[in-house]
């Protein structure tokens, strides 16, 4: 497991919106997101940075404390220490104030067209 | 770059804190040696982000990028995802291989006398397994075998390509002849279960269930001491798998639906009451 310096993540909001701020959780610790841009509205995007500079033994994205998140899609890049970024792009999720969403996903093996 | 943990030694007197302060203006106000007298400032009570409590984790699914083909043929298309620890190799065609079953090689001889597909990409060197589901052919690869797939995977693709074009049977009609209704299959595999796998690893708290069987696809469930158990894999490969297909060599792909990373505390989930002996 690589020590993940940073990553940023782009959120789109599906129908039913987060009313609350974003947060996640890097190994058992919920916090905020830097450099935040956009929104968690319906139909609106969110764009932020958290740095936590630490192996993600666990890296989620909190669900939230009231009602029910849609999620459209998450892009997300991840910046491991001494190696290149790599970008993923997950499919649409919803979360309710019993669930989190596991972030963390370690650089995938190669595709090919053969 | 501060890490989280900075983040948990910042003090309530500081809001905003981002990251250690080294200035010199901080290390003059402590310096026992200033002119000035040093007057400590109020003890402050170190700030602690909150601890999450724990809930259900949920697994997104990951979106292949889109690539463009650069195969021969416009008609089938063959992706191939090598996994995370070079050890398999996912080909994904878009249109169904095999469909309404699975078909588990594990060997060049069993490939010959069931699947012609199976067996030509036995010829390809360093294949250890071929799994046949639905649009997807998983090929995993010897266990001293390291490298890139990208060679393997060309040769790979081309002969299931060939295969498809061709308009070859992916299996022989005997794999169909001989294959046990799912009622059978499910009283097999219950009573391996029973008899053989869950008293097996009910002393580390774990059970499997069998959630149910299509065609010859099985789906298991593990729970307890299994779920979220970084050794489960091991644990469902070496002796599942195993179990599995000595009293039923016709069972295909077996299918985890266990989400290893949910549960509040996996490791202590209480098993249903009908599964925990000691109730």
């Amino acid at each position: 497991m690589p020590r993940l310096e940073q990553f940023h993540i782009k959120i789109k909001t599906g129908e039913r919106p987060l009313n609350e701020k974003p947060r996640y959780v890097i190994n058992g610790f919920a916090l905020e997101f830097e450099e935040q841009n956009g929104g968690t509205g319906s139909g609106q995007t969110f764009e932020a940075t958290g740095s936590p500079g630490s192996f993600p033994h666990t890296l989620l994205l909190c669900g939230p404390e009231e009602g029910t998140w849609d999620i459209e899609e998450i892009e997300a890049t991840y910046y491991p220490r001494a190696e290149e970024p790599y970008t993923l792009r997950f499919d649409r999720v919803t979360l309710d104030n019993e669930s989190d969403l596991n972030l963390w996903h370690p650089r995938p093996g190669p595709v090919y067209e053969v | 770059m501060s890490s989280w943990l900075s983040k948990v030694f910042k003090t309530n007197s500081e809001p905003g804190y981002t990251d250690i302060d080294t200035s010199e203006e901080r290390f003059e106000r402590r310096n026992p040696l200033a002119e000035e007298a040093y007057e400590p400032e109020e003890e402050a009570e170190p700030f602690a982000p909150e601890m999450r409590p724990p809930r259900n984790v949920v697994e997104p699914t990951i979106l292949l990028e889109e690539t463009e083909t650069s195969a021969g043929s416009e008609d089938i298309r063959i992706t191939a995802q090598v996994s995370e620890d070079f050890s398999s190799c996912v080909f994904m065609v878009n249109r169904p291989v095999l469909a309404g079953y699975s078909a588990m090689f594990a060997s060049q001889s069993t490939a010959e006398e069931q699947s012609p597909l199976a067996a030509k990409l036995f010829q390809v060197e360093s294949v250890a397994s071929v799994l046949i589901h639905g649009a997807n052919v998983t090929v995993t690869r010897g266990p001293l075998v390291r490298g890139e797939w990208e060679e393997t995977a060309k040769a790979i693709g081309a002969h299931i390509r060939a295969h498809l074009q061709a308009g070859e049977p992916v299996m022989y009609e005997s794999f169909f002849e001989d294959m046990p209704t799912e009622e059978e299959l499910k009283k097999r595999l219950q009573h391996v279960l029973d008899e053989a796998v869950n008293p097996s690893i009910a002393g580390h708290g774990g059970a499997i269930t069998l959630e149910r069987v299509e065609g010859n696809t099985v789906y298991i469930q593990m729970l307890g001491g299994c779920q979220g158990c970084a050794a489960s894999t091991i644990t469902l490969k070496q002796g599942v798998h195993r179990a599995f297909r000595e009293v039923a060599p016709q069972v295909g792909a077996i299918l985890d639906e266990t989400d290893h990373a949910s549960g509040t505390n996996p490791y202590f989930k209480e098993l249903p009451p009908e599964m925990n002996a000691n109730a």
